[in-house]
């Protein structure tokens, strides 16, 4: 082989190489919309304390959008800080006032009307005393569920849930690749889409969805699983089977799971049930599994 | 050198600093940050061990410092500030009291504090600080171990940060100035009773959860009924009065002193339960009997 063809090979090499690394590079960005923006408030000499100290206001200003009507949780480093209720078109705003200067940790979630919760929205910001901070486009993800935790091959499973109503929601089924289905919403933000399990093979899926709104990704949703098999399984009980780290199936993951799992932490012979990675031991792999599904 | 040789050595030079880029996503660091470089005898000082994430969102991490101790005396950890929400493993020393390990979740990840002036770059976050005390001159260094991490995908795959290292001089000079946060702060505290067929063979337990912002916890004790007051470490705590009759108190101290109490109310007693009521309908049916035939005997007797 020519000279010339070593090189034209090398080029090829490291461009394949490259554009692999880049592939591996952006699956781990994480599509937000979030817009965060603070000032400093200037104080006009109005807020004397009596002690003779200068009290200048310091505030968050949350918005986004969940569902119509829905009820909207917002955790202070995991605690119960506020809820509001969204309105017809699943716009909320949230403000908190009177914190001091340190590092927060803000959770916000939604539930739908059957009381399944949208992912938790979690960061962690410094709050600087004396500032205004606005956290806008707060993008809640949809809600999703299954009418069967186990469809028999051939027949219809309804995959449904809530979100911004009159949007775009695109729902994933991971089949080794995600292959992707849309649907619109109600105008109660309702959806459902039916899958044809025909050409599924039998087996266990996992589901998950997200809503598209101005060319905005929200996150998605908590996923569910459900296997396609030789029956019907109605769905709509608890999520043990469905949400991974739900342990005492009370359709939430929370710090009662948390405790079960730390019960059984270096201990011989766990359940199945809270051995997540099924290794035959409770290792803190169980406890990242679990945490990455977590609701409050 | 021509165009072609050129390009080669730009394209080789741009897969050289992706491969480092690449790299670097799986590559989480952590840093130790002291409060001070030089420190008196008698004068505390802080160790913060912050978790760069560069760009991963990791839910679980797992390590140890250890430190000299030969100069100085560990006085004690504080997570207050820390991004680790639940401890698998709480921050312990070993019998040597020079290491410090622990494990502990940062429930649905974390991957950087956001600066609001400045959201593009993420900040580190605090894991643990430990405070120290200057005990005579000379110097004392600190290690951590590799440190195990997850990330927060759902599979819990595992990445390590690389150890860091650091040193504190104690000058031949006495200052007793002691670390404190004044932020007055009141504990914050969760507390609940469940039972479950995975736990203790479902018999009743305490779960709990205690936070305080400022200086973290330094216990959570329970009292239950007329019973004396007993340190808790873990959450599930089995219950000493299975019969749920007893009032439970859970109270949690911060380590500035301050604390919150919080009631757990016993289980309401039914006289007419199910039981109760086949009792009592065979103790009625019992004392017919016997009235009968005392009756029966007393006629006879006429």
């Amino acid at each position: 082989m020519r000279k010339e063809s070593y090189k034209k090979l090398l080029l090829l090499f490291i461009l394949i190489i490259i554009c692999f690394s880049q592939m591996v590079f952006a699956d781990t960005i994480v599509s937000q919309t979030v817009t965060i923006s603070a000032r400093v408030v200037v104080d006009n000499g109005g807020g004397n304390t009596g002690g003779g100290g200068i009290d200048i206001p310091t505030t968050v200003n949350f918005s986004g959008w969940a569902y119509p009507y829905s009820t909207v949780y917002l955790l202070k480093d995991g605690f119960l800080e506020a809820t509001v209720v969204a309105d017809q078109s699943a716009y909320f705003t949230f403000s908190i006032s009177d914190l001091v200067t340190d590092t927060y940790t803000f959770s916000i979630y939604t539930e739908d009307d059957n009381g399944r919760k949208s992912s938790l929205f979690s960061f962690p910001i410094l709050i600087n005393s004396g500032t205004a901070v606005n956290i806008d486009n707060i993008f809640l993800s949809p809600t999703i569920d299954t009418d069967k935790t186990e469809v028999k091959k051939g027949d219809l499973l309804k995959i449904f849930g809530q979100s911004i109503p009159l949007k775009e929601v695109l729902i994933s089924i991971n089949l080794g690749q995600d292959y992707v289905f849309s649907v619109v919403s109600d105008s109660l933000g309702k959806y459902l889409y039916n899958l044809d399990t025909s050409n599924l093979n039998l087996g266990r899926y996992k589901t998950k969805s997200k809503t598209i709104y101005n060319n905005k990704e929200s996150l998605y949703a908590i996923p569910v699983s459900f296997l396609v098999g030789e029956d019907n399984i109605n769905g709509g009980g608890d999520t043990c089977n469905t949400l991974p780290g739900d342990l005492n199936c009370d359709n939430h993951v929370n710090l009662t799971d948390f405790s079960i799992m730390a019960y059984w932490y270096n201990k011989f012979n766990p359940p199945e049930t809270v051995d997540l990675n099924g290794d035959g031991t409770i290792s803190l792999v169980d406890f990242s599994i679990m945490a990455f599904y977590w609701t409050e | 050198m021509n165009k072609k040789t050129i390009k080669i050595y730009f394209l080789v030079s741009l897969f050289a600093i992706n491969l480092i880029i690449v790299r670097g996503v799986y590559a989480a660091s952590v840093d130790l940050d002291f409060s001070k470089e030089v420190v008196g005898a008698g004068e505390q000082f802080y160790v913060d061990l912050m978790l760069d994430t560069e760009g991963e969102s990791i839910n679980t991490i797992e390590g140890n410092i250890t430190f000299q101790n030969d100069n100085i005396s560990f006085i004690r950890y504080e997570d207050g500030k820390s991004m680790v929400n639940l401890w698998v493993k709480k921050p312990s020393l070993d019998s040597d009291k020079n290491t410090l390990s622990f494990a502990g979740v940062m429930t649905n990840g974390f991957n950087g504090v956001i600066d609001p002036f400045n959201p593009k770059y993420k900040l580190p976050g605090q894991i643990i600080r430990l405070v120290f005390e200057g005990e005579k001159p000379g110097v004392s260094s600190f290690s951590t171990s590799i440190f195990n991490l997850n990330l927060n995908n759902g599979e819990g795959t595992s990445i390590t940060a690389q150890p860091s290292n650091g040193i504190i001089k104690i000058g031949d000079f006495v200052n007793n100035q002691k670390y404190n946060d004044k932020q007055n702060s009141l504990p914050t505290l969760d507390a609940y009773v469940i039972r479950d067929p995975n736990v203790y063979n479902n018999k009743y337990v305490l779960i709990f959860k205690a936070f305080d912002k400022s200086t973290g916890i330094k216990y959570v004790e329970i009292k239950e009924g007329n019973k004396s007051w007993v340190v808790v470490k873990d959450s599930p705590y089995l219950l000493k009065d299975q019969s749920r009759r007893s009032t439970i108190y859970v109270q949690a101290m911060n380590n500035q002193g301050a604390s919150v109490v919080k009631t757990i109310e016993p289980i309401p007693y039914h006289f007419f339960t199910t039981f109760n009521i086949f009792v009592v309908i065979f103790v009625i049916i019992i004392l017919a009997i016997v009235v009968r035939i005392i009756y029966g005997k007393f006629k006879k007797h006429e």
